[in-house]
């Protein structure tokens, strides 16, 4: 009677750590979380200062004078604003997507023992992280051979593949989707795209949830490439038009000094550098519980038992 | 393995590929170079039989494209077309933080454009010219002469001369002001509370008494601005031949042509001393090294005074500006250099297909004062009104917004543009006279070609700005630092740069002196 | 091939069977190859091009194939100063701590966040600890500035408040090592704890009740259970990691530093002393040279790590 409540209660204790470490994890992270938070916080205050107390009083998470000028900035022409949204959210979406799948099927392969010339498409692959023919010849290609100048699949086309989430893709199919279950497939008949797609992908979810957000973050926090790619305003993304806005500010400054009539005494430049980041990280900042569902325990468990 | 090398036979494949399509377009390029550096430029325009209308694009810098800018590219190309230019006009803007990365890319890459902006400090003019990225404007084919005449004429031999590079014109200046003049803006308001006369202000020394009254009286005013790369160095105003980061310079009036380091000039050790000296007195803000930029404390009105490359009207414009009321110190006299002459300039691309029109179109913007105005400062009723009774003074109108250049200097003949309301009317009679004021430095289109020294300069720029900020700020004391700096320039090869300037300036002596 | 293969059935028809089986196999995972390639194609290898720059002496691609071999001069500059050693050793050294780091404290955070008890918290922990991962460099360099200007610096005034004196932050080399693997660690940690986690959370729960019901402790557990489960990760970040210790982030040592002279001896880097360089002179020449010679460097100790790593763990090498 004993033993069997002895059992019963080590069960659930016997995969979980003891009360007294979890309360100082938690002490521990709550602080680790203050540390990772304050900036952000900071900076949306800062955004939400009136431009002089700054001036006077330095950044303050405790403003003395709020003040929506800055959004009031930004959002002066909100269609613009929209617009950009749109484009972010295309890019986003259609190149984290299609990326995840082109680089899950370069990396399955690479991931199999059996598959004879893993090795050289191996090598293929990392050299694409160590060499780089540099800005110009990229530029050229570009532009030149594909004709993508001002075209948004420019955007999606430049950080569609990384050789980086390969390797991490290949290690999670080689070390989370067990040998047995791929030849057990190929046993019953399955086609090598059947058992990619439907048993080595659903098992390999937590990775895949992993490179989607970060690709889908390099696509929204990309700011590079349309300047290098884009030139009508209306293909602007987001974080480009906020780039825009900021030389804008700043170029305005330097064309003062250099000559040119401008008021910029009613530009609030600083607080609008703040809000600019804050109306950048916004939505995006946002995503991340979604892709939290992924990383729950025991997929694989679940898996093998379908 | 086989398939490996089968890899490789697609990585060989892949660069043949490219290399085709390099040739394709290099095949392009070389044609539209050869044009430029030949005369089948102007066999082009032997054949402007067609009046078909060519695009014309032009890259212009300043700020990013205002949204209005379609509307009045409307009106210009109807005034081409009035005045039997073929061309249509399209112009893309971009602020100066992108312009040169965009230019470097489009040119590097041999992209077509026609006409673009540049200058000594933004998308370079001596690098790109001598990469053949411009056609040459005054060499066996005159272009300049045959389709701008009139702009030829308007710039005068002085600002011609003062662009060229071996002799050659790629760019054509804009005619702004010509000279530069170093001294000191300084607050108005707290001038006159404290009754300071400043007409025997011949230095920076000579602040000296004003800066401690500011300093004993207005806890909250910053005395004095010190901003790396634009500090109170600039009023030794040495004759900067090439770049700005690295050393090599010869006086302004120079008389032997001596090239020599700008850190060990006895006058230099002296500035670094004094501006050590204020920045401990407190004078100058004790970060002073890493800012980049006093527009906030300027915009408060907490900048007492500030050093300026002035010009007539420099106080207002500023005062304008910051939104702040402002009194002009002089302290060295005009002088017309290289710095002036390429200060603003347009450049034909080599890889234009009608670089005559593109002339054209400059030509007309040189020397027509409605076609000027109109890019400037937008359609009349729309963008701008003209105050009553004038017909060069104007005031903003409804959709000012939506076209603001304010970049006159930035295009071309600043002497036809309107001028503002709140601007001096004698703007530019004021500009002519102190053009007219300047003396030209000794070294007037000499222009170092760095090729020889790259490795040099590359080490030395990064030497200079490990020390150069500290020292021009006044943070960092000389006595110890300044040696220091000279002798890591040495290490990193400063007397071979000058040495190389040396022996091109020489060369350049005992062909034009 | 079909037709050859064909005629050898009547030969030896078992083991052709076999290897058209194979070779058929072969060919379908190289189909799933072909996307992936076309793009690294497009991306990577047509501009690969440019890597000839290193080697020419102008910087134009209208004459890249028309001027001369410029050697090894374009190379020069990285090597013939006093300034050599310097960016080297910051160079490896920063990379060296951020590897150590990068590896030790998201493997732990991920461990932990994964072993808390309450999973709602454990959530919003992982949401908060991404967060630095969204300020771009500059907007943290304006957020460092804000804590260790002289004037209103957070850390000035916290410092005074206690009595202390003033620091003045931006003119003590002494301190940036310190700051600069603080700041690093604080954007990157809560992205790579998810790398981690993603492993951690891929582990087969019924190796963890099997030991349970053997008596382990929920420590032995982690030991033998989830560590090694995310060695192959770690190997594989790790030497990814190690390739591109030659190349240092500009927005790290460039902006957050705001290219402070003074701070210069610690902040040099192989990128931001070719970056000023750059500027200075326009020529592509000399950035390719350094780009290539990183990249040189990079693939040599790619290469002898992977070997060290191919010796005791084949599985786990990445070439």
């Amino acid at each position: 009677m004993k033993k069997q409540a002895e059992a019963v209660s080590v069960a659930p204790n016997g995969t979980q750590i003891s009360k007294g470490t979890n309360i100082l994890l938690n002490i521990l992270f709550v602080i680790i979380a203050i540390i990772c938070i304050y900036p952000l916080i900071l900076v949306l205050m800062v955004s939400l200062t009136d431009e002089m107390t700054i001036i006077t009083n330095g950044y303050s998470v405790f403003p003395k004078q709020f003040s929506l000028t800055a959004y009031q900035y930004i959002f002066e022409n909100i269609m613009t604003v929209v617009r950009a949204y749109g484009v972010s959210i295309l890019t986003t979406l259609v190149g984290g997507l299609l990326g995840l799948i082109i680089m899950a099927m370069y990396a399955y392969p690479l991931a199999r023992d059996d598959f004879k010339y893993r090795s050289p498409f191996n090598v293929i692959c990392v050299i694409t992280m160590l060499f780089s023919g540099g800005l110009v010849p990229t530029y050229m290609v570009f532009v030149k051979v594909l004709g993508l100048k001002d075209n948004i699949l420019a955007l999606i086309l430049a950080q569609l593949f990384s050789a980086f989430y390969v390797m991490i893709i290949r290690t999670f199919f080689k070390t989370n989707v067990p040998k047995s279950l791929i030849e057990a497939a190929q046993i019953d008949g399955a086609g090598e795209y059947f058992t990619f797609f439907r048993i080595v992908l659903p098992l390999a979810k937590p990775a895949l949830a992993t490179v989607l957000m970060f690709s889908m973050l390099n696509y929204w926090n990309d700011w590079y490439f349309p300047l290098l790619y884009i030139t009508s305003p209306d293909k602007y993304n987001l974080q480009y038009l906020m780039y825009q806005m900021q030389t804008k500010i700043a170029s305005l400054i330097t064309a003062s000094s250099a000559g040119a009539t401008i008021d910029i005494s009613s530009i609030p430049s600083e607080t609008a550098r703040m809000a600019m980041a804050i109306v950048a990280i916004g939505p995006i900042v946002l995503a991340y519980p979604f892709f939290q569902k992924y990383f729950e325990k025991g997929i694989t468990l679940g898996a093998t038992k379908e | 393995m086989k398939l490996f090398k089968k890899g490789l036979t697609i990585v060989a494949g892949t660069l043949c590929l490219a290399s085709m399509a390099l040739t394709g377009c290099g095949g392009n390029n070389t044609a539209s170079t050869n044009a430029a550096t030949t005369d089948s430029a102007s066999t082009d325009a032997a054949a402007p039989a067609s009046t078909e209308k060519v695009d014309i694009l032009w890259y212009a810098a300043g700020t990013s494209t205002p949204e209005d800018m379609p509307k009045v590219l409307e009106e210009a190309n109807k005034y081409l077309e009035e005045k039997g230019i073929p061309a249509n006009l399209k112009i893309e803007m971009y602020d100066f933080g992108t312009f040169p990365d965009k230019l470097q890319t489009a040119i590097s890459s041999g992209e077509e454009f026609d006409i673009c902006f540049t200058c000594n400090w933004c998308n370079d003019y001596f690098v790109q010219a001598r990469k053949g990225a411009y056609v040459p404007l005054n060499d066996d084919k005159k272009m300049l002469e045959t389709y701008a005449p009139q702009t030829k004429a308007l710039l005068g031999d002085d600002f011609l001369a003062g662009s060229q590079i071996d002799g050659i014109n790629y760019a054509i200046p804009a005619n702004k002001e010509k000279a530069h003049q170093w001294g000191f803006l300084v607050l108005k308001q707290y001038a006159d509370k404290y009754n300071m006369d400043f007409s025997n202000v011949k230095s920076l020394a000579d602040m000296e008494p004003f800066f401690q009254t500011i300093k004993e009286n207005e806890p909250s005013i910053y005395p004095f601005e010190s901003l790396t790369g634009e500090s109170a160095f600039r009023l030794l105003d040495f004759d900067t031949i090439g770049g700005s980061n690295y050393p090599g310079v010869v006086y302004n009036d120079t008389k032997d042509f001596k090239v020599f380091n700008e850190l060990e000039a006895p006058e230099a050790r002296e500035f670094f001393d004094l501006v050590h000296k204020y920045y401990q007195a407190g004078y100058i803000k004790e970060d002073a090294d890493t800012i980049t930029d006093y527009t906030q404390d300027q915009k408060a009105g907490k900048m007492f005074c500030a050093t300026r490359s002035l010009k007539p009207g420099k106080d207002a414009e500023e005062g304008l500006s910051m939104g702040q009321e402002y009194v002009q110190v002089n302290i060295t006299s005009p002088v017309l250099s290289n710095r002036e002459t390429t200060g603003s300039m347009q450049a034909i691309s080599s890889t234009s297909k009608h670089p005559d029109i593109a002339l054209q179109v400059l030509e007309l913007f040189n020397t027509d004062a409605y076609f000027n105005n109109l890019i400037n400062f937008g359609i009349e009723g729309q963008h701008y009104d003209k105050v009553e009774g004038s017909e060069n003074i104007i005031k903003p109108a409804a959709d000012h917004d939506k076209y603001n250049l304010a970049l006159g200097w930035a295009f071309g003949n600043q002497f036809l543009n309107y001028v503002t309301e709140t601007e001096d009317p004698e703007k530019w009679d004021k500009f002519e006279a102190f053009n007219n004021e300047s003396t030209p430095t000794q070294t007037l289109g000499f222009v170092f070609n760095p090729d020889n020294v790259q490795t040099e300069i590359a080490q030395c720029v990064n030497v200079w700005r490990q020390y150069m900020p500290g020292l021009e700020t006044g943070k960092l004391d000389p006595n110890e630092v300044l040696p220091k700096a000279i002798e890591e320039l040495k290490a990193a090869g400063s007397d071979t740069i000058i040495a190389e300037k040396q022996a091109q300036l020489d060369a350049w002596v005992a062909a034009n002196k | 091939m079909s037709s050859k293969s064909n005629t050898k059935i009547e030969v030896a028809k078992t083991q052709t069977v076999k290897s058209s089986i194979a070779s058929k196999k072969n060919i379908t995972l190289i189909s799933m190859l072909v996307p992936g390639l076309i793009v690294m194609l497009l991306n990577n290898y047509m501009p690969m091009f440019g890597l000839v720059f290193a080697f020419r002496k102008m910087d134009t691609v209208q004459k890249l194939f028309g001027s001369g071999w410029n050697g090894l001069k374009n190379f020069e500059y990285l090597f013939s100063s006093n300034a050599a050693w310097k960016i080297t050793r910051n160079t490896i050294g920063y990379n060296v701590v951020f590897i150590l780091i990068g590896l030790v404290l998201p493997v732990f955070m991920a461990i932990c966040l994964n072993e808390l008890r309450n999973k709602k918290a454990a959530k919003v922990y992982q949401s908060l600890f991404f967060i630095p991962y969204f300020l771009s460099w500059v907007v943290i360099s304006y957020v460092v500035f804000g804590l260790l200007s002289n004037e209103y610096g957070a850390l000035n005034r916290i410092i005074q408040m206690f009595g202390g004196e003033k620091v003045s932050w931006y003119s003590k080399p002494e301190a940036w090592p310190f700051i600069l693997v603080v700041v690093n660690t604080w954007k990157w940690t809560g992205y790579d704890t998810i790398v981690y986690l993603s492993a951690v959370c891929g582990v087969n729960q019924e190796l963890f009740e099997a030991a349970s019901v053997d008596g382990a402790t929920r420590l032995q557990q982690i030991f033998y259970i989830t560590i090694p489960s995310l060695v192959p990760l770690a190997i594989v970040l790790v030497l990814l990691r190690l390739g591109r210790m030659f190349y240092t982030d500009m927005g790290l040592f460039y902006s957050v530093p705001r290219n402070t002279g003074v701070l210069q001896d610690v902040t040099n880097t192989i990128d931001t002393y070719v970056y000023r360089a750059f500027t200075a002179t326009g020529n592509i020449g000399l950035s390719a040279a350094a780009g290539f010679y990183q990249a040189i460097l990079g693939l040599v100790v790619i290469l002898t790590f992977n070997a060290i790593v191919r010796k005791f763990d084949p599985d786990s090498a990445i070439i």
